[in-house]
């Protein structure tokens, strides 16, 4: 809705319509107030007259009808063709070195599946055991106790006092 | 043909382009499709139909003219390669022309080119001859008085934030509706007539800070000459 001749605190509002107003693009009716309160409001009027003096310079400076030089499109699927072979060229460099890889990585997964397996296998086994002592319950102090042996001599004259009582012994 | 890889020199033969869109002219979509499929004719012809207006709207944003169609070549490359990814949602050119807008801002900042700031102001005959090719009395016709022109605007621009003076430039120059630059900048489009409008308002007010500007130095200095 555009406001009346003398709604100049609503200016913002007609912001959006100055453009389309300039290029000739508003609906009559909506051109007719615009142009009613453009003849009482020196900003609008100033706004607009912004708008032209902008799209005048733009356009003069800038619209340049950008005309390809000859062979443009065909320079553009040159370079395309350039760059697929370089891609291509890259891919067959890598490819062997692809292949092999992905075979190292295959077996590896093998051999880790079979190492897998077979550790599970002997994981779930049944352990041999060795047959147990029947004196299991047989009471440590009787199974540690020490037997009883004649201590060797540990030098000459005990081996000969050793000897001596034998023979008083035997007699 | 040797050099060609087998794809694309079978896609070079028409006969992957349907009989019937090779009698009425395809439209973007089905050429798209055909492209999509790796038929590299069919993206030929789209290069051939959107290489003036890719052209335009990187030789709006980018300063260096020689660097204006290595881009936009850059520009048909990307699209090449992503094309498969394009779904259709909008159309083909508002999609390429989005992808020359960012390929110019990519470029600009890996060139790190930054806005010329013009301090000086514009030459008594400058601020002439742009005064009257505004005020319609003059017009822009050869080549060497667009480049002038395009100077002095440059000028006036310098001081806009990169996108405002790349929607005002798609908006006035290129003819683009204010939901397309929307599509192609990510923004919606309010944002861009409010963009737009202040961006416009400011252009204006340099203009006429530096007309009267350089207007009253020549006026001083024609003074003093006499004097």
């Amino acid at each position: 809705m555009i406001p009346g001749p003398k709604a100049n605190k609503d200016c913002k509002k007609l912001e959006p319509f100055l453009d389309d107003y300039l290029r000739g693009e508003l609906p009559r009716a909506t051109a007719d107030r615009l142009a009613s309160h453009l003849e009482t409001c020196g900003n609008c009027r100033e706004a607009l007259e912004d708008l032209r003096i902008s799209a005048k310079l733009v356009t003069g400076a800038f619209e340049e009808r950008g005309e390809p030089s000859p062979g443009f499109a065909r320079l553009v699927m040159a370079r395309i063709n350039t760059a697929e072979q370089w891609v291509q060229q890259q891919t067959s460099f890598w490819r062997p070195i692809e292949a092999l890889s992905l075979r190292l990585v295959f077996s590896a997964a093998l051999a880790l599946i079979f190492l897998f397996a077979y550790g599970l296998r002997v994981r779930n086994a049944p352990v041999v055991t060795a047959p147990e002592p029947s004196g299991i319950f047989v009471q440590q102090t009787e199974a540690f106790q020490p037997t009883s042996f004649s201590p060797s001599p540990s030098n000459n004259d005990e081996v000969l006092m050793a000897i001596a009582e034998r023979h008083h012994e035997q007699h | 043909m040797d050099n060609v890889p087998k794809h694309v020199a079978a896609s070079a033969a028409a006969v992957a382009i349907p009989a019937r869109a090779r009698s009425a002219k395809p439209d973007d979509r089905e050429l798209v499709m055909q492209a999509q499929k790796g038929v590299s004719a069919a993206f030929e012809q789209l290069v051939m139909r959107h290489q003036q207006r890719v052209i335009a709207v990187v030789g709006g944003i980018l300063r260096r003219r020689e660097d204006v169609e290595d881009v936009a070549q850059q520009v048909f490359l990307k699209a090449y390669v992503s094309i498969r990814r394009f779904d259709m949602r909008s159309a083909f050119s508002t999609w390429l022309y989005k992808i020359a807008v960012n390929e110019c801002w990519d470029y600009l900042r890996k060139k790190k080119v930054r806005p010329l700031n013009y301090e000086s102001d514009l030459s008594e005959e400058q601020a002439r001859h742009v005064e009257q090719f505004v005020s319609n009395n003059a017009e822009a016709d050869s080549p060497d008085e667009r480049a002038e022109l395009r100077e002095i605007v440059e000028r006036l621009l310098s001081d806009l934030a990169d996108d405002d003076r790349t929607m005002l430039i798609l908006k006035e120059a290129q003819g683009f509706a204010v939901e397309e630059i929307g599509k192609m900048m990510g923004l919606n489009v309010n944002t861009v007539k409010v963009r737009l409008f202040r961006a416009r308002r400011r252009l204006a007010t340099n203009y006429r800070r530096r007309i009267s500007h350089s207007v009253g130095e020549g006026r001083k200095s024609g003074g003093s000459e006499l004097r």
